[in-house]
């Protein structure tokens, strides 16, 4: 292994084997290698069956630099002999490896993901330039194509829905929460194309619903009715057990879009004022105060959203169970049967909640949650019962 | 060039036995293989070294689906250029 021979053990090897004299072997060898030369420098490619193949490939001249005195010097295109090894030959050598062979190794290249994710915040700044230009123009046109803005954000609803899928949430209240994350997909997924006016409508959706929610966020007292009547809806939805009607997501829907509308319009009618008292401030205040609510908003908006409807998120550890949470948060073990509706993507048996696993327990509803009331108790046991029955099944 | 016209040509180069030239050009690229696939090299002088190299193992990625493979390290037969054929490669300007 890894001894270095010469020519002559190659001629004394050949004179072994072919009962050559040692002086004609030597001969031929030579010759041998001087024909493979000679054919090369003829422009010749020579190929040596069971060996491999040669030829002359040209190298471009370069510029390097002379190792001893650093100077810059040019490599003049030159050629050099490229051999390339016959099957047979690799095959041969690579016998001690040959059992190897490439393995598939788990899960995807990294490469990709963070790509994937850089190109949110680049495509964000790109817009921030046209968002300038886009105030100048007239404001109170905004309601109105706000409006149209949500009929085209009902259309694309479904498709949306299946790419904003996280975790936790279930379907119903995706639909709910869905604007948060829609104003972010839908501005990244229109922002590359040119056409001004497609950008325009994108820019003036994302602006209308972070305004709306930053009216939200700031009038929330204001708005806590509307806030109560949503959270019944999400409660009645969640603990009805039959499948739910189409009809009542649409509601929900529908009313979710309409306070943001009515937002809009609040929103619009604010700024108006504002225009009104100074007419020439017009152009740089409204744009200052639409940025400074785009940045502040966005942050807040999520758990913002989520605070109002379902108050508190865990996770579940070790010996924790539903009945705990419920004693817990809402003074009753009985009422575990909400917090199991509220979950139930995410819990597949009441009776044994995996380690782990993220569930969230939605704002107690006086009405139906009241530890004080036993009607409440009766009702919440009566749905423990149908539950336990449904799951021995 | 083929096969035929090679053992011709180094018939003319060779003083004896010229009727077996066929015979002794398989021996010797069957020595030389033998030789490298033992791991050892073979230096011609005047023209260059015969050696085998390690390939290191290395992982690789599917640009398209993603999908890692580890590829196996391997050996590889490689020809090193000697340094007289480089002199007279620096000379040669081509010959077409």
């Amino acid at each position: 292994m890894n001894k270095k021979l010469l020519l002559q053990d190659l001629t004394d090897q050949l004179s072994e084997s072919a009962k050559l004299k040692k002086k004609d072997a030597e001969e031929f060898i030579k010759a041998f290698f001087k024909v493979i030369e000679d054919s090369l420098f003829e422009g010749e490619v020579v190929k040596i069956p069971g060996l491999g193949t040669f030829k002359l490939v040209q190298v471009d001249s370069r510029k390097s630099v002379d190792v001893s005195t650093g100077e810059e010097i040019e490599i003049k295109e030159h050629f050099k002999i490229a051999f390339i090894p016959d099957q047979t030959l690799k095959e041969l050598v690579n016998t001690p490896f040959s059992y190897l062979e490439p393995v598939q190794l788990d899960g995807k290249a990294e490469v990709s993901k963070p790509i994937e994710q850089k190109r949110y915040p680049e495509k964000n700044l790109i817009q921030e330039p046209d968002l300038l230009e886009d105030k100048i123009k007239p404001q109170t046109s905004k309601a109105i194509k706000y409006e149209s803005m949500t009929q085209k954000k009902k259309d694309t609803e479904p498709i949306k829905e299946t790419e904003n899928r996280q975790g936790v949430e279930s379907k119903k209240e995706m639909k709910k929460t869905i604007p948060a994350p829609k104003n972010v997909t839908k501005k990244t997924y229109e922002s590359p194309k040119p056409s001004l006016g497609k950008a325009f409508w994108v820019i003036l959706l994302v602006i209308g619903i972070s305004l709306a929610f930053w009216v939200l966020w700031s009038n929330r007292s204001a708005m806590n009715d509307k806030d109560k009547k949503l959270n019944q809806i999400e409660l009645f939805d969640t603990t009805v057990y039959e499948d739910v009607k189409p009809e009542e997501f649409k509601n929900t829907i529908e009313d979710s879009v309409k306070i943001e509308a009515e937002i809009a319009a609040k929103v619009d009618s604010m700024s108006k004022a504002d225009k009104a008292g100074k007419p020439k401030a017009e152009k740089t205040k409204p744009s200052v105060k639409s940025e400074e609510t785009k940045t502040a908003v966005k942050p807040v908006l999520s758990s913002n959203v989520e605070k109002d409807n379902f108050p508190v998120f865990i996770t579940m550890g070790k010996g924790d169970m539903l009945t705990q949470l419920s004693l817990k948060y809402y003074g009753h073990k009985a009422f575990w049967v909400y917090i199991y509706a509220a979950n139930r993507n995410v819990i597949a048996d009441p009776n044994h909640v995996p380690l782990g696993t993220k569930i969230r327990i939605p704002k107690p509803d006086p009405s139906r949650i009241n530890a004080n009331d036993p009607n409440c108790i009766a009702k919440a046991k009566a749905l423990q019962t149908k539950i336990v029955s449904m799951q021995n099944k | 060039m083929k096969n035929k016209d090679f053992i011709e040509r180094i018939q003319q180069n060779v003083s004896t036995n010229s009727e077996r030239t066929a015979e002794f050009v398989e021996m010797t690229t069957s020595i030389l293989a033998e030789i490298l696939s033992e791991g050892d090299s073979l230096a011609i002088k005047g023209f260059g070294t015969f050696e085998v190299k390690k390939k290191e193992e290395r992982i690789s990625v599917n640009p398209v689906t993603g999908n890692r493979w580890m590829i196996p390290p391997k050996l590889v037969p490689n020809f090193k250029t000697g340094s007289i054929m480089k002199e007279k490669l620096k000379n040669y300007s081509g010959n077409e």
